[in-house]
């Protein structure tokens, strides 16, 4: 049943839930048609409304403190469906060794193996109408550098849209739209939930309270380290901080130019498609590099890449670029037999605390504080870059594929990593992750192994921000699979 | 617009070793078709594609 909390009285609590989620975005949807699937009732909880609002937008608004990011309000969507309905639809898994971690990268690695989330691979397919299979290959000749490794493309499924009749019809799911988390609040001992409060937009300060078994916020990586950083009446630091974790630890997927490729159509042994390649286990070690994901191309807008990036260095037109690119060829070498194009790398990002959201003093139209994000590059996150591209140009030379220019931002250390717009390919992948992350111990991390908040018996997290690391792909798959695995470990612990 | 002679000088005199830029590079990446490897105005390439040229 679908109800709009704007046309609702405050009163009495609405009691009997098995499951209390906030935020009916890609994790908050597959959670309670999972749980409703189990027999489970469930309240689901929408700050916005089934369509997009201004006025719920305007929620989503915030500083970007540091680094220059994306507007917040830009950066994500307050609506049913949440961030699936401006998805691309890129999908691909974790790595094994985005869990296991790296002696390299201070704090990486996950508390459970990717054999915990594999299990929901194939369902979490379904979900996303994906095939499940990722023909990936080694790339054999370039001394185990680099794996060539492919996306599946959802079509993308707008979670709003494709549930909205199940939804409606369920007969153990209440979605509540336009029903904004104002508060959670919390037994006397501090260790449990006991309700959350909403406001809707009609009567801001009436508070409409709904109780349950368990409790899960589910509202995005910004937002859910925002409501538990400013529920404070009950647990000074707030909710789950005890350790001053929350919000720290943000990442994204640092998109840049890495520069651009040349070479011979006939010496070039790849598709015309973009391709992609991603450092092996082995060269992470053997570079210090964190995951990332190189794409290059593509090869049909090879001569334009080229003259464009090539006018910022050295060249100032097309004629001199093709006799530089003749000097590179071994002799004669006409445009059209040229080939190439560019070369992008998003890094997975060092887990880094500095990198953070917190509280800033604006506060949004319920009172509560609004977030301010510090979005940090670090020294490992340009150097993974960096290497990306010297391996991929050192792999494509010494096979006499083609060449390599490398961007001029890469060439010296000391010169600033670009901010987002500068260049179109410079940014991030709205990709929020980190804030609440996955650990054994309440002094590494927010939840445990289960999505649990720590000292809290019956609050969960499901999204991205419970990912300690974040290799190098888009996190919708994961972001799926893990909630899966959630419903799963709650059908568990709520017995029908 | 740059001359040509000027652009060869600029071209030799740009070049810089890839083995401080790569630090170590593994055994297998020293056969013999995979001759040293030089950094140019931000070109990775061989130093025979470089070498083509300067001798012209």
């Amino acid at each position: 049943m679908i109800f709009d909390l704007n046309k609702i009285a405050a009163g009495e609590p609405h009691r009997g839930y098995d499951v209390c989620i906030a935020g009916a975005g890609v994790a908050g949807i597959t959670l309670a048609i999972d749980l409703a699937s189990r027999g489970r009732r469930v309240l689901l909880l929408e700050g916005g409304d089934l369509e997009f609002t201004e006025t719920s937008q305007n929620t989503y608004k915030g500083p970007i403190i540091g680094r220059n990011y994306f507007d917040l309000d830009f950066a994500r969507l307050r609506y049913l469906g949440g961030a699936s309905n401006h998805w691309a639809g890129w999908c691909r898994p974790l790595d094994a060794w985005d869990f296991e971690g790296h002696a390299h990268i201070p704090n990486s690695g996950w508390p459970i193996a990717k054999a915990d989330l594999d299990r929901h691979f194939e369902r979490a397919s379904r979900i996303l109408e994906i095939p499940a299979e990722y023909n990936d290959k080694p790339v054999e000749d370039s001394d185990n550098a680099f794996t060539q490794f492919e996306f599946q493309f959802s079509p993308p499924v707008r979670f709003g849209e494709k549930y909205l009749e199940e939804l409606k019809s369920s007969t153990r799911i209440d979605l509540f739209v336009n029903a904004n988390l104002t508060d959670i609040r919390l037994t006397e001992a501090t260790d449990r939930v006991t309700e959350f409060q909403c406001s809707n937009y009609t009567d801001r300060a009436a508070k409409h309270s709904f109780t349950g078994a368990a409790f899960v916020l589910a509202m995005g990586g910004i937002e859910i380290p925002r409501m538990m950083l400013n529920f404070r009446s009950q647990a000074t630091a707030g909710i789950g901080n005890a350790h001053d974790l929350v919000g720290r630890y943000f990442m994204d997927h640092f998109h840049a130019s890495g520069g651009v490729y040349a070479a011979r159509r006939k010496d070039w042994p790849y598709s015309a498609n973009e391709i992609h390649f991603a450092p092996t286990p082995e060269f992470m070690a053997r570079q210090k590099i964190a995951n990332a994901g190189l794409r290059a191309g593509p090869l049909t807008d090879a001569r334009r890449a080229l003259i464009n990036r090539a006018k910022h260095s050295l060249f100032c037109n097309e004629d001199e670029v093709r006799g530089f690119a003749r000097s590179f060829f071994e002799g004669s070498c006409p445009a059209d037999v040229f080939t190439g194009g560019y070369l992008r790398v998003a890094s997975e990002q060092q887990p880094n605390p500095s990198s953070r959201v917190s509280l800033s003093d604006d506060t949004d139209k319920f009172g509560l504080r609004r977030p301010a994000l510090d979005w940090q590059i670090s020294a490992l996150d340009r150097h993974t870059i960096k290497h990306m591209v010297i391996g991929f140009g050192r792999y494509i030379a010494s096979r006499k594929y083609g060449n390599v220019k490398m961007a001029e931002w890469l060439l010296d250390d000391g010169d600033p990593v670009p901010q987002v717009g500068e260049d179109r390919w410079l940014g991030a992948g709205f990709h929020h992750m980190g804030t609440t992350r996955m650990a054994s111990t309440p002094d590494k991390g927010v939840v445990d192994e289960n999505c649990g908040v720590f000292g809290l018996d019956n609050l969960f997290i499901a999204g991205s921000s419970v990912f300690p690391t974040c290799g190098h792909a888009n996190p919708t798959l994961p972001i799926v699979q893990l909630t899966l695995r959630l419903g799963e470990h709650l059908a568990g612990k709520i017995k029908t | 617009m740059m001359k040509r002679r000027s652009f060869i000088s600029l071209l030799a005199g740009a070049l810089v070793g890839l083995r401080a830029l790569f630090g170590a590079r593994p055994a297998s990446a020293a056969r013999g078709d995979d001759d040293d490897l030089l950094l140019v105005n931000g070109w990775i390439v061989r130093r025979s594609q470089v070498s083509r040229k300067k001798q012209e």
